[in-house]
């Protein structure tokens, strides 16, 4: 039992000694992500303005000149869709 | 039917925000025979591409990006590769990646099968499922 709390307390002590070192980098990049903030917002309305011009008009051409193409005579590659899965628990 | 390889890097990328599929701008890139893309390939820097003389846009159109039920999918638009004004260098990998992400992180890529040279005029279609999507991540 002693020398449980003995690993415990050095365990406390490394683990508050990492943090602390980690500290003022943990600090600057939270106060970067706040500055970067308003420019992220920007950016979100900004696409907004361009994905309210092209969709869905834009792919609906698109997907009408790909068969287009085919029917002309132009070459097709169709593309597998794949998944990407995250582990379930 | 090409089958879609996906670069291992694109899953850290993705959860670590170096990508936002819904709004950011997909390319695609094409590689010859001999420069085949391999799975531990990251950022564009890293592939040997052909020359884009005569070809035209190779940008993709976002259909859709969104989640149902817990399911994300990228429905891409079909595109459309013109060679105009003379021929477009021999390729055989088509290779997806994010023009917008800081170092132009990839994506996937997929093997037409053999080289492929567009004479003056002619097209390749990459027809993307409309249904399922380029991606799904569940």
């Amino acid at each position: 039992m002693k020398e449980l709390k003995e690993l415990q307390e050095k365990l406390h002590k490394e683990r508050a000694k990492i943090v602390e070192e980690a500290a003022p980098y943990r600090v600057r990049y939270n106060e970067l992500a706040a500055m970067i903030a308003p420019l992220e917002k920007e950016m979100r309305e900004v696409a907004e303005k361009f994905k309210a011009i092209e969709r869905p008009r834009l792919a609906e051409i698109d997907n009408q000149l790909g068969p287009i193409a085919v029917a002309l005579g132009g070459k097709r590659m169709p593309a597998e869709q794949p998944n990407i899965e995250m582990e379930k628990e | 039917m090409a089958s879609f390889n996906k670069f291992n890097s694109f899953v850290e990328a993705l959860a670590e925000k170096s990508h936002n599929l819904g709004s950011d701008t997909l390319t695609v890139a094409l590689t010859a025979t001999a420069n085949a893309p391999v799975a531990t390939n990251t950022v564009l820097a890293n592939l040997t591409q052909i020359s884009y003389t005569n070809l035209s846009s190779r940008a993709l159109t976002t259909s859709s990006s969104s989640q149902s039920s817990g399911t994300y999918k990228l429905v891409i638009a079909d595109l459309v590769l013109t060679a105009s004004g003379g021929a477009v260098a021999a390729f055989q990998y088509l290779v997806i990646y994010n023009d917008t992400a800081t170092n132009k992180e990839l994506i996937g890529w997929y093997d037409y099968g053999s080289a492929l040279t567009l004479a003056d005029g002619e097209t390749l279609t990459l027809d993307f499922s409309a249904a399922n999507g380029m991606i799904q991540i569940v």
